[in-house]
C-alpha cells in the first residue's frame, strides 16, 4: 500500500505542477501590433468609435464627429492579448486587470472592443463578487459587460455567450496632454499645496446655503448618491477649516463656516444635560468628537471665534462619556439620558485627539487629562492581546493624539505604538511594480484587489504625526528616514490618483468633480472622508515641509 | 512478548490516528462552518460528509467498533481525493490569476501557500497514512478486543 500510494502522489503533485504552468502560459497576455480604437467623447458619453489598424491612421468619421459634437478623442491601443474564461463565472469575473484590460468579441464578421474607458463610465470593474464580511467587492460585474458586449453586436446575451469568439485585451490609454508622474522622489510642497487648495475647492463646491455637503457622487455621472453621516460631515469641515488657514481663501472661509453652521445649529442637540452632535434618538460620539476638532481648528486658526462656546459645550460631553479607565462610552440614548458603554472603531482616539485639540482653546486642565488617559488606554489596554506585536487595525487617530499631546503630557508608550503601528504599515505598503494597478505606496493586500485610497490617506494623517514626534523625540535618523520615505511614496499615489483633473473624457461635469480623491483607481464614488483623509494628511505635511 | 508489543503498538495507531481523525473532523467543521464568510452548498455538503465520516470514524476507533476501520478507510479515501482536488485547485488558481494579474505578488501567493498549507495534514497527509496502516479496503485490519492481539484479514 505504501509505494503505490507515494508513487501516486508523486505522479499527482508533478502533473499539478505542469498544469499550473500550462494554465499561467495560456491565460498570460501575449504581446500583439493592436488595433487602435479611436473614440469620440462628449460629456461623458461616447459619441462616435472607430477602430484604426494603427496609430496614427485617420478616419473621417472622426473628423466629422469631432467637428459635430466639440468632444474629445480618445485613443486606446490594443497591446496584449489573451483567451478568457467565460465559465465558470467567477473565473470570467476575475479574468479582468481593473482599469487595463477590456474585451474583442467576434460573432461572424464582426468585430467589437469593451475597452476599458467603457467599463469605468460605467463603474463596473470592482463590482462583480461581493463578500460582504470582509466588505470586498472583486472582479467585473459580467452582466453589464456581457449586455454591453450585445448591444454592440445587436445580439442577445446568450447568443453572444454561446457564438462568439472572446478574447481578454490589454489596453492602454493615449491622451495628448497628461501630467509627469509625481514620485515620491519628484513630491514637491508646491504640488502638495496645490492638491489641498484643489482638494478643499471640491468639497467648498459641494456645500450648499444650508450648509450641507454633496455627501457622496458618482463621478462619471455627477449623480449625487445616497446616504449622510455627521461624523464625515465633521471631518471635511475640519478640513475646510485646515485649508481656509492654508490659504486664506474666502471661498473656502465662506464654505467652511456653512458646514459648521449646520453644525452647531440643527446639528447640535441636547444630551442630558450636555449638548451633542446627531439627530438619531441614540447618537455617536464620533460626529461630536471630530466637530470639536473642527470648531477648534475654527477658533485655534482665526476664522471664527464665536465657536467657543460649543467647545466648551462639547468637551463637556466628551468628558461625561469618559470611563474611570479611560475608554470612552460610543452611544448616548437621548430619550433615556444615559451613554451606552459600547465601543466602535475610531471614536476613542476621535475624542482623545478632539480634547487634546481644545485644551489649547479651554485651558481647562480636565480636558488635558481625560485626553491623556484616553490616549494611554488606547496604547495599552485597548490594544494589549496576544499577537498585539503582529497586527495593527486601520485606527488613524491616536497617532495623531499623541503628536497633539506631546508637548503637553509625552508618553514614550504611544510613540512606540506609532512607530510599530507605521511599520506594520510599511510591511503592507506595495512597490512600484508589485500588480499591475499604480501601486507605489498603495496598501493592499495582493494585486487582485485594486487598492483602496483611503487607507493610505488615513495611514498618511498618522504618519505624519509620528513623523512629527519621531523629529522631536531623539529617534534614530535611519528610522526618521524610512517612515519620511513611506510617507513620501504614499503622498506621491495620493497626488498622482486625485482627480486632477482625472479623465475628464469619462465625467459628465469634469468641473464639478476637480481635486477630489475617488475610492481607488477604478471605483470613481467620491464621498467628502475620502478627500478630508487626504486633504487633511496633505495640510499637516506641508505644516512640517514648508508650505 | 512480541504479541503484547504488537498489542501495544497497534493501541498506540488506533489511539493516534483516532484522535487524528477527531482533529480532522474539529478542524473541517472550523475551516467551513465557521471560518469561510458566505454559504455555497457543494462545500458545504462535501465538509459534512468528511466531517462526519471523521467523526464516526475517529469515534469508532475510540472504542473499538468492528466497523471503524472501514468507515475510517472510507473517510480517509473521500478526505485524500478531496484534499488532492483542494490543492489542485488552489495550485491552478494560483497559476491563472498568476496569468491574469502578473506575479500573484506576496500576499496573494502567501495567502494560497498557507491554505495549501493548513489543508495538507488534515486532508492528504493523515488520511494517507490512515490509509496505509489500514491497507486495501477488502483486507482491512479487524478490530480486536482489548488484550487479544490485532491482525489484518489478509496481508496488504
Amino acid at each position: 500500500m505504501l509505494r503505490p500510494l507515494l508513487r501516486f502522489l508523486a505522479a499527482y503533485f508533478f502533473l499539478v505542477a505542469v498544469a499550473c504552468v500550462i494554465v499561467k502560459r495560456e491565460f498570460s497576455l501575449h504581446p500583439v501590433e493592436g488595433e487602435v480604437i479611436a473614440s469620440v467623447w462628449k460629456d461623458g458619453a461616447l459619441v462616435r468609435r472607430v477602430v484604426l489598424a494603427h496609430e496614427g491612421a485617420r478616419d473621417p468619421r472622426i473628423d466629422q464627429a469631432l467637428a459635430d459634437s466639440g468632444g474629445e478623442l480618445v485613443s486606446e491601443v490594443v497591446v496584449a492579448d489573451a483567451p478568457i474564461l467565460v465559465k465558470p463565472e467567477i473565473a470570467f469575473a476575475m479574468s479582468f486587470v481593473a482599469g487595463k484590460d477590456g474585451l474583442k468579441a467576434t460573432l461572424g464578421n464582426d468585430t467589437v472592443y469593451v475597452t476599458p474607458d467603457d467599463l469605468l463610465v460605467r463603474q463596473v470593474y470592482d463590482h462583480g463578487i461581493h463578500v460582504p464580511a470582509l466588505s470586498l467587492a472583486l472582479g467585473i460585474d459580467t452582466k453589464v459587460l456581457v449586455s454591453l458586449l450585445a448591444e454592440k453586436l445587436g445580439t442577445n446575451t446568450d447568443r453572444l455567450l454561446e457564438r462568439a469568439t472572446l478574447r481578454r485585451v490589454r489596453i492602454e490609454r493615449r491622451i495628448p496632454a497628461e501630467r509627469p508622474r509625481i514620485t515620491a522622489d519628484t513630491l514637491s510642497p508646491a504640488e502638495v499645496k496645490s492638491a489641498v487648495i484643489a482638494g478643499a475647492n471640491y468639497l467648498a463646491r459641494g456645500v450648499s446655503p444650508d450648509g450641507h455637503f454633496r455627501y457622496a457622487v458618482n463621478a462619471p455621472t455627477d449623480q449625487d448618491l445616497p446616504g449622510y453621516d455627521w461624523a464625515r460631515h465633521a471631518g471635511a469641515t475640519f478640513f475646510l477649516a485646515q485649508a481656509a488657514a492654508l490659504t486664506g481663501d474666502r471661498v473656502l472661509t465662506d464654505a467652511t463656516l456653512r458646514a459648521a453652521t449646520l453644525l452647531r445649529g440643527p446639528a447640535m442637540v441636547a444630551c442630558g444635560a450636555n449638548r451633542c452632535i446627531g439627530d438619531e434618538p441614540v447618537v455617536y460620539l464620533g460626529a461630536s468628537a471630530l466637530a470639536l476638532l473642527a470648531f477648534t481648528e475654527i477658533v485655534e486658526k482665526k476664522i471664527d471665534d464665536s465657536y467657543r462656546s460649543q467647545i466648551l459645550e462639547l468637551t463637556r460631553f466628551m468628558r461625561s462619556q469618559q470611563r474611570n479607565d479611560g475608554e470612552f462610552m460610543h452611544e448616548y440614548d437621548r430619550q433615556g439620558n444615559r451613554a451606552i458603554d459600547y465601543q466602535y472603531l475610531y471614536y476613542s482616539s476621535e475624542a482623545s485627539l478632539g480634547l487634546a485639540r481644545a485644551y489649547a482653546i479651554t485651558q481647562d486642565k480636565s480636558d488635558l487629562a481625560a485626553a491623556v488617559r484616553g490616549l494611554r488606554n488606547l496604547v495599552g489596554p485597548a490594544w494589549s492581546f496576544f499577537g498585539d506585536r503582529y497586527y495593527f487595525g486601520e485606527e488613524h487617530w491616536t497617532c495623531q493624539a499623541m503628536a497633539v499631546l506631546w508637548k503637553y503630557s509625552p508618553d514614550p508608550e504611544a510613540l512606540d505604538f506609532c512607530l510599530r503601528w507605521q511599520g506594520f504599515g510599511r510591511a503592507l505598503q506595495q512597490k512600484e511594480g508589485d500588480s499591475y494597478f499604480d501601486a507605489d505606496g498603495a496598501i493592499g493586500v495582493g494585486p487582485v484587489v485594486t487598492p483602496r485610497l483611503t487607507p493610505v490617506a488615513s495611514r498618511c494623517e498618522a504618519a505624519v504625526a509620528t513623523l512629527d514626534v519621531a523629529r522631536r523625540s531623539g529617534v534614530a535618523a535611519s528610522e526618521i528616514a524610512i517612515l519620511d520615505d513611506q510617507l513620501r511614496h504614499a503622498l506621491a499615489l495620493l497626488l498622482r490618483q486625485q482627480f486632477r483633473p482625472g479623465p475628464r473624457h469619462l465625467f459628465k461635469s469634469p468641473d464639478r468633480v476637480e481635486g477630489a480623491i475617488p475610492g481607488s483607481e477604478v471605483d470613481w464614488e467620491l464621498r467628502i472622508d475620502y478627500t478630508q483623509h487626504a486633504g487633511s494628511a496633505m495640510v499637516r505635511w506641508l505644516e512640517q515641509n514648508g508650505r | 512478548m512480541n504479541g503484547l508489543t504488537n498489542e501495544r503498538g497497534e493501541r498506540i495507531f488506533r489511539v493516534g490516528f483516532g484522535v487524528a481523525d477527531l482533529l480532522s473532523a474539529a478542524v473541517v467543521y472550523v475551516a467551513v462552518f465557521q471560518g469561510l464568510p458566505a454559504r455555497y452548498w457543494p462545500v458545504d455538503a462535501a465538509a459534512a460528509i468528511v466531517l462526519g465520516l471523521f467523526a464516526a470514524a475517529g469515534a469508532g476507533l475510540f472504542w473499538q467498533a468492528s466497523w471503524a476501520p472501514k468507515v475510517a478507510w472510507v473517510a480517509s479515501a473521500i478526505s485524500l481525493a478531496l484534499g488532492l482536488m483542494l490543492v489542485a485547485t488552489l495550485a491552478l488558481t494560483a497559476g491563472f490569476l498568476s496569468g491574469i494579474y502578473g506575479p500573484v505578488g506576496r500576499g496573494g501567493s502567501l495567502i494560497l501557500g498557507l491554505a495549501a498549507a493548513l489543508a495538507l495534514p488534515y486532508l492528504v497527509v493523515i488520511p494517507a497514512a490512515q490509509l496505509i496502516w489500514l491497507g486495501p479496503f477488502r483486507a482491512t485490519r479487524t478490530m480486536a478486543p482489548e488484550g487479544a492481539a490485532p491482525q489484518a484479514t489478509s496481508g496488504s
